[in-house]
Formats: structure tokens, C-alpha cells, sequence
């Protein structure tokens, strides 16, 4: 479990940035940028443009994602915002509100 | 109480952390911290801000105020600048602190020490407290020994006062009852007898 963990119950305003992997289970608010995965779990609420190498998403993110890597929208996920990254998918049951630009 | 976060080392955050449950700092935050749960800051960890916790435990460089509702504690090697409030801290051997430090509940604490602050100030008053009474009292007593000796005083100063009779009236019958204002009887006690004179 290494990197950084905004636990249930948690609200992180502001500019956020790291290296590591983030695993958001609470709230953050302002802005993301991380050079690992990004994991918002279900329950976990991010009201933040996303700047990380991979990001799922399992809970409620609200923003504008880039991704080096990839985008995954899980079953009850749901994502508002564009999306820009190589590869993105969406599980049935996911929610998504955007527009999506894998640089073909 | 809600789980465990970890803000790790190469994470920076430039804002406020706020919420449940306990928390975990290797990286660096720019900004205020308030859980309801414990705040452990490792050794490599950086915080300009206020931490509101449990049990704060500091192993790394913090510039800010720390206010436990249990306890705070310093570990060697960690480096804080600033208050210190909580029920138990401890200061480990090697931490480097400078700043306010309170121990106790953090209500009473606050009052207890304020107020034997202020008593001290207040006994060593004494001195000047009787400088500043003789001055009423005084004010009043040259008015009724003037007025008493007034009598053998000049008369002009009788004669400056035509209305003396106007306001003599009032006076005497006010007389028996003892008046509420001290003012007026002490003048027209003078009064009185300067009339005589005339």
C-alpha cells in the first residue's frame, strides 16, 4: 500500500502533486497531478482537473483528466469531463460525461 | 473512525487536510491540517501550518501550531517552529522547538495561566492604587471645606452669584430630606450662609 492514501472521511483542498501511486477514498478538491496510478475508489469524491500516468475510476470524479497511460471507468463509476489519454475504457454500468481524445 | 491516509514522500500538497480518522505525512503540505484522528509526521516530512489532531506525533520539520487533544509528541531529530497545546507533550532528546509550549486541558490551561498572569501585575499595583483614590476623595473635600469655610472666605466670591436666592429656594426645601445629589447641597449650604452675611 504504498503511496498516498486520502482515507474515507478526508478532504484535501487545494494543488496536490506527487510521484506515487494516490488512492482516493475521500474527497479532494483543486487540482491532481501525480506520475502513478490514480485510484478513486468507490466512495471517493474528486472535484479536480487529473494530471497522472493511469487513472480508474470507481467513485465520482467531476474535471478534466489526462493520462499517459490509460482511463478506466469502472462499474458505478461516474466521470464528468473530457478525457484525454492513449487508451480509455468504459465497464458497463459506468457513468461518463465528456469528451474523449485518444490522440488518433 | 473512519481509516488511515498517508500523504507520501514525494507527495506536495498546497492546501487544507481536513476530516476523520488519522493521518500519515512522509511527503510535504503547504497548508493547515485538522483530523479528528492522530497526525504522525515522519522524518522526512514538511508542514507549514496548523495541525489539530488526537495524538500528534512529529518526527519531521513543521512550522505552525500544534494543538493535540491528547498529546503531542517530539520526537529527536524532528524541528518545530511554533505553539505547542495539548493535554501530554513530550519533547524527545535532539528535537529542536521554539515556540509557546502549554500543557493541560486546553480550555483551563488557557484560563489558569492567564489568570495568574494577571493577578501578578495586579498585587504589585498597590502602590499606585492609593496614588489614584487620595485624587477623588481630594476633589471633593476642597469643595466642602471651601463651602464650610467659605463663610470666612471673600465675599466676592458670594457676590459673583446673583441667583443665589433663586436657587436657595429649591434647596430649602429639599433641606430636611437628605438630597440624593451632593453637588447641589455642598453649594447651597455656602450659599445659604453667605446670604446671611449679606
Amino acid at each position: 500500500m504504498a503511496g498516498t492514501v486520502i482515507g474515507e472521511g478526508l478532504t484535501i483542498e487545494g494543488e496536490f502533486s506527487t510521484e506515487e501511486e494516490v488512492v482516493v477514498l475521500g474527497t479532494l478538491r483543486g487540482t491532481l497531478t501525480s506520475g502513478g496510478a490514480v485510484s478513486v475508489g468507490s466512495g471517493g469524491i474528486v472535484e479536480a482537473d487529473i494530471a497522472a500516468h493511469a487513472l480508474s475510476v470507481a467513485g465520482n470524479v467531476t474535471g478534466n483528466v489526462t493520462s499517459q497511460d490509460r482511463v478506466d471507468i469502472q462499474t458505478g463509476g461516474r466521470l464528468i469531463g473530457d478525457v484525454r489519454a492513449s487508451r480509455l475504457t468504459i465497464a458497463d454500468g459506468a457513468s461518463f460525461k465528456g469528451n474523449v481524445d485518444m490522440d488518433v | 473512525m473512519a481509516e488511515l491516509s498517508v500523504i507520501s514522500t514525494t507527495t506536495v500538497v498546497r492546501g487544507s487536510v481536513r476530516g476523520q480518522g488519522s493521518l500519515r505525512v512522509d511527503g510535504r503540505v503547504q497548508g493547515d491540517i485538522e483530523v479528528t484522528g492522530d497526525v504522525a509526521l515522519g522524518p522526512d516530512a514538511e508542514v507549514q501550518g496548523n495541525i489539530t489532531g488526537a495524538t500528534i506525533a512529529i518526527g519531521g520539520a513543521v512550522s505552525g501550531d500544534l494543538n493535540g487533544s491528547e498529546a503531542i509528541l517530539i520526537e529527536a531529530g524532528a524541528k518545530v517552529i511554533g505553539d505547542l497545546r495539548a493535554p501530554r507533550i513530550g519533547i524527545g532528546d535532539g528535537a529542536q522547538v521554539r515556540g509557546n509550549v502549554q500543557t493541560g486541558e486546553i480550555p483551563s490551561g488557557g484560563l489558569s495561566l492567564s489568570n495568574i498572569a494577571a493577578p501578578r501585575p495586579n498585587l504589585a499595583r498597590p502602590g499606585a492604587r492609593p496614588v489614584a483614590r487620595p485624587l477623588p476623595t481630594r476633589a471633593p473635600s476642597p469643595a466642602l471645606q471651601s463651602a464650610g469655610a467659605s463663610t470666612a472666605q471673600s465675599t466676592a466670591a458670594a457676590a459673583s452669584r446673583p441667583k443665589d436666592p433663586e436657587v436657595d429656594k429649591a434647596p430649602i426645601k429639599r433641606g430636611p430630606p437628605p438630597p440624593v445629589v451632593v453637588a447641589p447641597k455642598v453649594g447651597s449650604k455656602g450659599k445659604k450662609k453667605k446670604i446671611k452675611e449679606d
